[in-house]
C-alpha cells in the first residue's frame, strides 16, 4: 500500500517524463498497442510480398500439375494424372533417367572425394597467408554465372584447344567433346566438378577445424593411424556438414541447366546431355505448357527429395 | 628420428603443390579467359603465355556490335542486382528489427514462418506460376519482373534477426527516451553495427541476380531488356559465338569482372556466409 502511494507520488511528479518510458515498456495500456501497430507496420511489406510471390505459387503449383493450360490464356482444363504419364511414357525422361545416373557416376564420387582432400590437407596447412590465398582461390569459381563458365569451357574443350589435342593424341581419334553423345556428359561432370569442389571443401574445412585438437592427439598415444583417425573422429565429427555436401552433390543434377543451354544447344546430341530443368523449360518456354512445365518440375522435386531423405538414412546414421 | 622428420617434411611439402594444383586449376580458366580476350580471333587458340599477340580489339568490337547492345545490357545488369540487393537489405533489416527487438502480438507466429520459409525452399515448382503471373500482369520485358519477385529473402531476416538479438535491449530504450523513432533506431543504431551481416547478405544476394540465367531468359525477350548474362547466352546461341571467339571472352570478362572485384573487398563475408548457409537457400 505504501509501495503503490510512492509510485502514484512518483508517477505524478515526473509523470511527462514517464509517458515516454511507457511506450516503449513491457507492461499492458497504450504503449504495446502503439508498438504492435508499428510492428505490423514494419513488416506488412514483408507479408503482402509473401503471399503474391511465395505462399501463393506453392500452393497453387501443386493443382496446377494435373491441369492442362497455357501460358496465355486463363482456362484450364482438369486432366488428372495424364501430364505426368505422358512425361514417364516419353523418350526424354528415360533419358533424363539415364543421363542423371551417368552424370552421378562420375560427379558424385569425384567431387565428394577431392572436397574431401582438399578440406583435410587444408586443415594442416600451418601458414596463415598461404591458406587464405587457397581458400580465395577456392571460392573463386562459385562466383561465376554458368554462361560464363560455360563459355570458357567450351573453348578449353573446343577441337583446337590444347587439352582436346592432347587427349586426341594419346588415343589416336578425334574428339568432339560436346558433339558426341557417348562421351558429352564428361566435360559437363569435370565443369561442375570444378565448379563445387572447392566450395564442398570449404564447407568441410569449417567443420574440420573446429575438431579440437586434443581428441587427434589422444588418438595418437593410444596407437591409431591417420586413417584410423579418420575414420573414427573426422568423419563422425563432420557427419552433419558430410550430410549436408552429400546432399548438395546427389541433387546438383536437378539444378543443371546452363551448361547444356549454352554447350550442347539444349541437352543434345541425341538428349545425352538433358536435364530436368532443361525439359521444364522447354514445357512452359516453347510450348507454353504451364501444367506440363510444373508436372515435370514436381517430378524432380519429389524425387530430389526422395533421394535427400534416402541420404539422410544412409549416411546420417553411421554417426 | 632424423629419416622420420623427413618423411614428415616430405608429405607436407606433397600437401602443399597438391593444394596449389588445384588452386592453379581453380585460376587457369580465368587466365585463359583474360587472355583469350586480349587476343584477335585468327590467333585465339594459341598459347596463354603468348603475349605478343595482345590487343584490345575484341574489346572496342564488343562495343561497337549492335547485335549485344553491350552498355544497355551492362546497365540492366547493375541496376537489377543492385535494386534487388538495396531491396533485400532494407526489408530484410526492417523486418529483422521488428521480429527481434519489438513485442507484438502474432511475432512468434511471424517469426516462426519465416524459420519455415527459410528451412523450407519452396515446391521448386513456384517460380512457374510466378511466370504465369508475370504474363497475366503483361509485365514480360519489364524491370519489374526481373526484381519484384526478388525483393524479399527470409535468409536475410534470419541473419539480421539473430544478429539483432546479440545488441542490448538498453540501446533501444535509451533511443526511444532520446525521442528516436523506430525507422530511425533501425538506420542509425541498428544497421551500422551489423555491417557484416549486411555485407554478407549483400554480397550474396547481388551474386544470386547478377548470375541468374533461368529467371531472365523466361521473362526477357526483347534485346534491349536482356541483362549482360542473357545478352551473351543470346548471342553465343544465336551462333555469333563461332567466328567470334575473342569478343565473346571480352564479354565474358565484363560479365566476371564486378564479382571478382566484390568479392576482392569482401572476401571474408564470402568465406563466412557459405558456412551459415550463403548460395545454398536465398
Amino acid at each position: 500500500m505504501v509501495l503503490e502511494n510512492t509510485i502514484n507520488g512518483l508517477k505524478e511528479k515526473y509523470g511527462k517524463y514517464l509517458k515516454n518510458v511507457a511506450v516503449t515498456g513491457g507492461g499492458k495500456g497504450k504503449g504495446v498497442k502503439k508498438i504492435t501497430l508499428i510492428a505490423w507496420g514494419i513488416i506488412l511489406p514483408y507479408i503482402l510480398w509473401n503471399i503474391v510471390f511465395w505462399i501463393y505459387p506453392n500452393v497453387v503449383s501443386i493443382p496446377i500439375a494435373f491441369f492442362e493450360t497455357s501460358l496465355i490464356s486463363a482456362k484450364a482444363v482438369f486432366v488428372g494424372l495424364d501430364n505426368f504419364l505422358d512425361f514417364f511414357k516419353r523418350e526424354e525422361f528415360r533419358m533424363i533417367m539415364y543421363n542423371m545416373f551417368r552424370f552421378g557416376i562420375i560427379y558424385i564420387p569425384l567431387s565428394l572425394i577431392i572436397s574431401m582432400v582438399l578440406a583435410l590437407m587444408l586443415n594442416s596447412v600451418k601458414n596463415v597467408a598461404l591458406k587464405s590465398f587457397l581458400v580465395i582461390s577456392y571460392f573463386l569459381p562459385n562466383l561465376t554465372a554458368g554462361v560464363a563458365y560455360s563459355v570458357i569451357f567450351q573453348k578449353l574443350f573446343s577441337p583446337h584447344s590444347f587439352i582436346t589435342k592432347t587427349i586426341s593424341s594419346i588415343t589416336g581419334t578425334d574428339i568432339g567433346w560436346f558433339t558426341d553423345a557417348n562421351i558429352v556428359l564428361i566435360p559437363m561432370a569435370i565443369m561442375i566438378v570444378w565448379k563445387s569442389s572447392g566450395y564442398y571443401a570449404l564447407l568441410l574445412l569449417a567443420n574440420i577445424s573446429s575438431i579440437p585438437d586434443s581428441y587427434h592427439e589422444a588418438a595418437v598415444i593410444d596407437g591409431a593411424g591417420p586413417f584410423t583417425r579418420f575414420w573414427k573422429i573426422t568423419l563422425p565429427m563432420i557427419n552433419p556438414t558430410f550430410v549436408i555436401v552429400v546432399i548438395f552433390a546427389v541433387t546438383t543434377f536437378f539444378a543443371i541447366f546452363a551448361e547444356p543451354l549454352m554447350l550442347t544447344g539444349g541437352g543434345g546430341p541425341m538428349l545425352a546431355s538433358y536435364t530436368f530443368r532443361m525439359e521444364t523449360f522447354h514445357q512452359i518456354y516453347d510450348r507454353m505448357a504451364i501444367g506440363y512445365g510444373a508436372a515435370v518440375s514436381l517430378v524432380a522435386g519429389v524425387m530430389s527429395y526422395a533421394l535427400v531423405l534416402l541420404i539422410k538414412k544412409i549416411v546420417g546414421k553411421e554417426v | 628420428m632424423k629419416s622420420k622428420s623427413i618423411q614428415v617434411n616430405l608429405i607436407g611439402k606433397i600437401v602443399i603443390f597438391l593444394l596449389l594444383l588445384w588452386s592453379f586449376i581453380n585460376i587457369y580458366p580465368y587466365l585463359y579467359l583474360m587472355t583469350g580476350s586480349l587476343k584477335q580471333d585468327r590467333d585465339f587458340y594459341t598459347s596463354i603465355f603468348n603475349f605478343k599477340v595482345l590487343t584490345f580489339d575484341s574489346y572496342e568490337k564488343m562495343f561497337a556490335l549492335e547485335e549485344l547492345h553491350f552498355i544497355r545490357a551492362l546497365f540492366n545488369s547493375l541496376f537489377v542486382a543492385g535494386a534487388v540487393t538495396l531491396a533485400t537489405l532494407f526489408f530484410s533489416a526492417i523486418t529483422g528489427y521488428a521480429i527481434s527487438k519489438l513485442d507484438f502480438k502474432g511475432k512468434s507466429f511471424i517469426a516462426n514462418f519465416i524459420i519455415f520459409q527459410w528451412i523450407f525452399t519452396g515446391t521448386g515448382v513456384g517460380f512457374i506460376v510466378v511466370f504465369k503471373l508475370m504474363v497475366s500482369l503483361d509485365m514480360l520485358n519489364s524491370y519489374f519482373a526481373l526484381i519484384v519477385p526478388f525483393l524479399m529473402s527470409a535468409w536475410g531476416v534470419f541473419l539480421f534477426s539473430q544478429y539483432f538479438k546479440t545488441i542490448p535491449m538498453a540501446l533501444i530504450e535509451s533511443a526511444r527516451i532520446e525521442g528516436c523513432s523506430e525507422f530511425g533506431i533501425i538506420f542509425r543504431i541498428m544497421i551500422p553495427m551489423s555491417k557484416s551481416v549486411a555485407a554478407i547478405l549483400g554480397v550474396f544476394t547481388f551474386m544470386q541476380r547478377w548470375n541468374d540465367l533461368l529467371w531472365s531468359i523466361l521473362v526477357i525477350r526483347k534485346p534491349h531488356m536482356m541483362t549482360l548474362n542473357l545478352t551473351i547466352a543470346n548471342f553465343v546461341l544465336g551462333g555469333g559465338g563461332g567466328d567470334k571467339p575473342g569478343l565473346i571472352f571480352a564479354a565474358t570478362v565484363i560479365l566476371t569482372l564486378p564479382l571478382l572485384i566484390l568479392f576482392i573487398i569482401y572476401r571474408k563475408q564470402f568465406i563466412t556466409g557459405i558456412s551459415i548457409g550463403g548460395g545454398i537457400k536465398l
